[in-house]
């Protein structure tokens, strides 16, 4: 592969175009329109691309040549203004990467553990075939507060690492906030067991 | 995945009508989608009616007139499934959207910079290339695979406007330009109706498919991986 390279972030917001005198209002209202008109036209110039894949600036640093560049986007726009594409959003300082993911249900509480029945999910598993005894120092205040029978959580061990590098392995238990059922899901639901019932003759 | 990446992340993205004035942390904190906690310690990065960024904890969200993304680089990931589908289906039942991503990337690390060529040159060879590619042929000094991008249409017989895009290049962000790979699988579902409560029968896509597709993804980005070894 190729080298990879920096990207080019030079921009020289000038502040051309607004009045030199009169009264504040004026001023401000005038600040406030070219501020929206140029967020419309930074948007716009990145309208042609609305498929559902990253932004490449999201993900990775843009490198093309800027030769490249000119040749992307709104043209009439390019020429006139080098809008930069949305700011990407500053990283969060933790990524964690599972190496180690159950899904389990709380089937009893008790005041020091709980018991649960944990699928496992990074062995392509489908059916509860594992049950665990979890501290209950291990899931966060919150998460022990509102815990009930039947609580859905995902218990993840993997590797977290800091925006340093730094590197630990880390146990992190999540309770899921499912979506409630709908009109629509009961309707699918009775589809399928219909079928069921008619593949079985029954 | 056969090598831990450095980074790992999941987006969804929504391709519909938004108005992005109403996707503040406030917003969710008021809805129970976040903790308070987590809406009061979010990040806005920006709020105005064209456009809304913030983060908060595990999560970063944009949302544009045209575009919603929520993404996280922390596992469990099925967590960014259940608060999009809780925000379109409980929320906003009634947007109109039509298209739904569910993207998987990494950039992972191998050992050194032959390696990385290695994959470079197996997913691009240099030799269709002629007398330029013998050039390019004398390592990643001389060049070689830039972005390459593969696509499948109407994957395991989804609807033939859904696609599969998976992209390689070389990372940008690990591995000092030597030995860091970036891969980006973007798993693409339309629906056809582009009206009220379409945004609703994504929701059910992204349900029924996320898991699969996320695992499908790993697989790919699995077998870019074993390319590595010499």
């Amino acid at each position: 592969m190729a080298q990879s390279t920096q990207p080019l972030t030079s921009q020289d917001m000038s502040t051309a175009g607004f009045p030199g005198n009169g009264d504040l209002g004026t001023v401000k209202q005038s600040i406030v329109r070219n501020a929206n008109d140029a967020v419309d036209l930074a948007l716009a110039h990145t309208d042609a691309d609305l498929a559902t894949g990253e932004r490449k600036g999201d993900a990775q640093a843009e490198s093309l040549p800027a030769s490249c560049s000119l040749e992307r986007g709104n043209r009439d726009v390019s020429q006139i203004l080098d809008f930069p594409q949305p700011r990407t959003p500053p990283r969060p300082t933790v990524t964690f990467h599972a190496l180690q993911e159950w899904e389990g249900h709380i089937v009893e509480i008790g005041e020091m553990d709980f018991l649960a029945r944990l699928v496992d999910l990074t062995a392509g598993a489908t059916h509860e075939e594992e049950e665990a005894l979890i501290p209950m120092a291990e899931v966060s205040d919150d998460d022990a507060a509102g815990m009930q029978l039947g609580s859905i959580f995902r218990w993840v061990i993997g590797y977290e690492r800091s925006a340093t590098g730094t590197k630990k392995r880390v146990s992190q238990f999540v309770f899921r906030d499912l979506p409630v059922i709908t009109k629509r899901d009961l309707r699918d639901g009775e589809c399928w067991a219909r079928e069921i019932a008619r593949s079985l003759d029954l | 995945m056969r090598i831990e990446p450095e980074i790992s992340r999941v987006t969804i993205v929504l391709v519909g009508r938004f108005n992005p004035a109403i996707f503040t942390p406030a917003w969710f904190a008021l809805h129970t989608l976040l903790p308070e906690k987590v809406a009061e310690s979010a990040e806005l990065h920006v709020a105005h009616n064209q456009m809304t960024e913030f983060s908060a904890d595990w999560l970063t969200l944009r949302a544009m007139t045209e575009r919603f993304s929520a993404e996280t680089v922390q596992a469990p990931y099925v967590r960014l499934r259940d608060l999009v589908t809780k925000v379109f289906k409980e929320h906003l039942p009634h947007t109109p959207a039509t298209q739904l991503g569910i993207n998987r990337q990494v950039h992972f690390r191998v050992k050194s910079a032959s390696e990385r060529d290695h994959i470079g040159r197996a997913l691009a060879p240099v030799q269709p290339w002629g007398q330029w590619g013998e050039r390019i042929e004398r390592g990643s000094e001389q060049g070689g695979l830039r972005s390459l991008t593969m696509l499948q249409v109407a994957p395991a017989e989804r609807a033939v406007t859904d696609q599969i895009n998976v992209t390689v290049e070389p990372s940008a962000r690990i591995g000092e330009g030597r030995t860091g790979v970036y891969v980006n699988v973007n798993d693409h579902f339309a629906i056809e109706t582009p009206e009220t409560g379409s945004a609703e029968q994504l929701m059910h896509l992204l349900d029924r498919e996320f898991d699969a597709s996320l695992k499908h993804s790993e697989a790919i980005i699995d077998q870019v991986m074993s390319l590595a070894r010499i």
